[in-house]
């Protein structure tokens, strides 16, 4: 992994797995507090303390086709190599919360990559519900809603070519907006 | 800057051409994005299949995201399985060997053995 866009979309998989209904996924910038903050949140399963401490351990997973499990053990790995934070907050029945935190201006804080294309993966996996991502930059928000795409679309796919370009460019533009014009 | 507007827009000019997609009975993609997948490049090659089924108007195609099968070192693995249930498993897949699938695989009905993971892992 070495963007951020590739670690949420990773870590939503769990989220899928957990059977959320609604997945929320929000990038916050904030210049003045040096932060670049990762939320992932899902009204999933959840985990109890025990499955949650064992969620951290590379050669923990609930899957049967192999015996590593690297999602968590990642993104907690990245967040430590840029003294950065990470919480993971589950309870069984509500869902979990993964809030992970860099400061902006470490090098080993991962660049932000194409979240458009991981928004956009999000969207089209065909077990995933409900799922909003936010990008917020100081006092600026820009918030996708795929219920909202959903609606708007009416029946037609994701999947048609015009329709995926569309929307990887909406997000994009109003991503790069939100951010001065800095891709 | 676009908006959902311009994409209602989009929607209605292009549903005249647009046909919809038949969701089964038609030829699966699966496209394996599991950690090992996505950190092997598979986020581009699944937008890769979407481009070129669309391109070439492949509308009985449908797409859809699988986790890891346990053989991460060849990633990233594309299925692809017919309406018989024939399912051919292509490894180490790039967005170049994505339109030669389409092309070769779903349009002409020919097979690339090169590409198998049986064929590569040996």
């Amino acid at each position: 992994m070495n963007d951020l866009s590739l670690y949420i979309l990773d870590l939503v998989e769990n989220s899928i797995n957990a059977h959320a209904s609604m997945i929320e996924v929000t990038v916050r910038e904030d210049q003045n507090k040096n932060l670049l903050e990762l939320t992932i949140r899902d009204n999933g399963m959840g985990m109890d303390e025990a499955t949650s401490a064992k969620a951290l351990d590379p050669f923990y997973t609930t899957r049967t086709t192999r015996r590593v499990g690297l999602g968590l053990p990642f993104i907690k790995m990245a967040t430590e190599e840029a003294l950065g934070t990470f919480r993971l907050e589950s309870s069984p029945g509500v869902g979990t919360v993964l809030t992970a935190g860099f400061p902006a201006d470490h090098i080993n804080t991962p660049p932000l990559g194409d979240l458009a294309a991981t928004a956009y993966a999000i969207s089209i996996h065909q077990e995933v519900k409900g799922f909003k991502y936010r990008h917020v930059v100081g006092q600026q928000a820009f918030e996708y809603d795929l219920d909202q795409v959903k609606s708007v679309l009416d029946g037609v796919s994701l999947t048609e070519g015009k329709v995926m370009k569309f929307i990887l460019e909406y997000i994009q533009e109003n991503i790069d907006s939100i951010r001065g014009g800095t891709p | 800057m676009k908006s959902l507007e311009d994409l209602k827009k989009l929607r209605d000019q292009s549903l005249k051409t647009m046909e919809m997609r038949y969701m089964n009975g038609g030829t699966r993609i699966q496209v394996g994005m599991g950690t090992c997948g996505i950190a092997a490049g598979a986020r581009p090659v699944l937008n890769k299949f979407i481009e070129a089924t669309s391109a070439h108007n492949l509308n009985n195609v449908v797409i859809t995201q699988v986790g890891c099968q346990g053989e991460c070192a060849f990633e990233p693995i594309v299925e692809v399985v017919e309406k018989d249930g024939t399912k051919t498993t292509y490894c180490k897949v790039s967005e170049s060997m994505a339109e030669e699938i389409v092309e070769e695989h779903l349009i002409n009905g020919k097979r690339l053995d090169k590409y198998m993971l049986s064929a590569i892992k040996r």
